[in-house]
């Protein structure tokens, strides 16, 4: 359990962005903690979790950070995307509004976040569908113009979530895995995959043990 | 199991109304009669103080005794008062009844503003009797101040982070008086904290971070090795005064000094948290430093190590505020 924790190869920074209420926090506090809380307060200021996933027999931590949906608290996110690999952009299926705001989150990524980042667009709230009001095919339809992939999840029952988050991270970890390849070929790079990046996804082999154990 | 449950929905609340079950504002004490004895004693001084207002409240004595408390039942009277929100409710709800600020501005919408305000109504105080999903009482109260506070100064309009300012008033206050104090906190007392931009807020980041690095250099190295932006921490201490995260009876504490002696409490509340964490910060990774700052309890202990801790008020005055103090 301590190794799992504490030993990895690749240490991922996503993001948990889009608008307020639409579930991010549990979202984060189903993957990273199996829990779902009906009493959750919003969230101000920033969040953070982590969960290590295997892949190919690889480590690899995934560092997830979520803050505070509403529009005005942009104006102090830009730390937040700093060295971040992968965005979950999450809507709310019930709530055609913010679904109507995913271009504006798009826009967003593409002024702060690093022009590769790997982006997952997620319909949650799937276990109210007598609420419903958008359809799937339309936001597939949208993800798919946007060159990004489409998971719909229930933070509530669980469902889809593990294979959205797992699913973002295999994606990066391809993209991750290739660079490593390249880096030794010295080839393209993607930036946020080059070694002086490296607090977000250490390329230097077996990732050291977190360095002080023991704190405090 | 169902009667589990509905034997489990009989909640038992502590002395604010918060269910005790929950762990979300920490362990509670218990009252000896010791401690029952010194609440009698202070409540004495502060009838006495209440009646002598006018020549005591500006006195450095009354500023001591906010800062040991004031008594729980004249909280909602004090913090009125020195707020001068009181004023405020007494000239726009009570000298013409017919004519009440508040109730025409319940009369409005902004639009924009409600949309979010709902989202936030029952993730403002979810484990507290009074906004607690299955009462309506203090939710709407809470609903209501906010929307009547957005159609008041529409540039500000809503903020999430000020429903947990509001709800504490309204634990202390009737709707009305709840919104005359919201508004002198966040127009007189918090200028430019919750508007559009966070041009406030930045410069308390600034603020924080000179301080930081005055005070506490190994310890602002250490965060800014890290990458761990003043924001990431700081937005909630700025915002919500300590309320969003601090157990309770240290957020009314932190409280009852802020409406005395300004931001300045949060300052110093703030620095001797850190500085608390100094190992931590110094020596632990990344992950281990952000997950202290996020979830250490603040303790009552630790904020009354910060009470008296000395700091300039040019350290984070605003070119305003400073001329107030010279005023003084």
């Amino acid at each position: 359990m301590a190794e799992s924790e504490e030993y990895y190869d690749y240490l991922f920074k996503l993001v948990l962005i889009g608008d307020s209420g639409v579930g991010k926090s549990n979202l984060l506090s189903r993957f990273t903690r199996n829990e779902f809380l009906y009493e959750s307060k919003s969230t101000i200021g920033v969040e953070f979790a982590t969960r290590n996933l295997k892949m190919e027999g690889k480590t690899v931590k995934a560092q997830i950070w979520d803050t505070a949906g509403q529009e005005r608290y942009r104006a102090i996110t830009s730390a937040y995307y700093r060295g971040a690999v992968g965005a979950l952009l999450v809507f709310d299926i019930t709530k055609r509004a913010t679904y109507d705001n995913v271009d504006r989150w798009l826009k967003e990524l593409r002024e702060h976040a690093d022009p590769d980042i790997a982006i997952m667009l997620v319909g949650n709230k799937t276990d109210q569908p007598h609420l419903r009001g958008v359809s799937t095919a339309e936001a597939q339809q949208k993800a798919r113009e946007a060159k990004l992939s489409y998971f719909e999840t229930s933070a509530l029952s669980g469902d889809n979530v593990e294979a959205s988050f797992t699913e973002l991270v295999k994606e990066i970890y391809s993209i991750a895995s290739r660079a490593q390849i390249d880096v030794a070929g010295s080839s393209w790079v993607p930036t946020q995959f080059r070694p002086d990046h490296a607090e977000s996804v250490p390329l230097g082999g077996p990732a050291k043990p977190a360095s002080n154990g023991g704190c405090c | 199991m169902v009667e589990e449950n509905q034997a489990a929905e009989a909640h038992t609340l502590d002395r604010y109304g918060f269910i005790v079950s929950s762990d979300e504002h920490g362990p509670l004490r218990q009252p000896t009669r010791q401690s029952i004895e010194k609440e009698h004693e202070r409540i004495q001084k502060w009838t006495w103080m209440l009646n002598h207002w006018q020549g005591f409240h500006h006195t450095r004595k009354f500023r001591q005794r906010v800062r040991k408390g004031i008594p729980e039942q004249f909280r909602g009277v004090v913090w009125q008062k020195l707020l001068a929100s009181r004023v405020l409710y007494e000239h726009h709800e009570l000298e013409n009844p017919f004519k009440s600020v508040y109730s025409a501005l319940l009369t409005q919408t902004n639009e924009e503003a409600a949309i979010t305000i709902e989202k936030d109504i029952t993730r403002t105080f979810p484990s507290h009797a009074m906004f607690r999903s299955d009462n309506t009482a203090g939710k709407d109260a809470l609903e209501h101040n906010l929307n009547a506070f957005a159609c008041y100064k529409p540039e500000v309009g809503y903020c999430q982070g000020m429903g947990f300012i509001d709800g504490v008033l309204l634990m202390y206050m009737s709707e009305k008086e709840a919104f005359w104090a919201l508004r002198q906190i966040v127009v007189d007392r918090m200028p430019g904290i919750f508007n559009t931009g966070f041009p406030m807020l930045q410069v308390r980041f600034k603020q924080w971070n000179k301080l930081l690095s005055k005070r506490e250099p190994a310890i602002f190295k250490a965060l800014a090795r890290h990458n761990i932006d003043a924001s990431f921490y700081t937005t909630q201490w700025f915002m919500t005064l300590f309320i969003y995260a601090a157990p309770f009876e240290v957020a009314v504490r932190i409280f009852d000094c802020f409406c005395c002696e300004g931001v300045k409490i949060v300052f110093r509340v703030g620095l001797t948290y850190i500085a608390a964490l100094k190992k931590t910060i110094l020596k632990a990774p990344f992950e281990q430093v952000m997950v202290a700052i996020q979830r250490t309890p603040l303790t009552l202990e630790l904020f009354e190590s910060a009470i008296d801790l000395k700091l300039k008020s040019a350290e984070f005055a605003l070119p305003d505020e400073g001329r107030k103090v010279m005023v003084r």
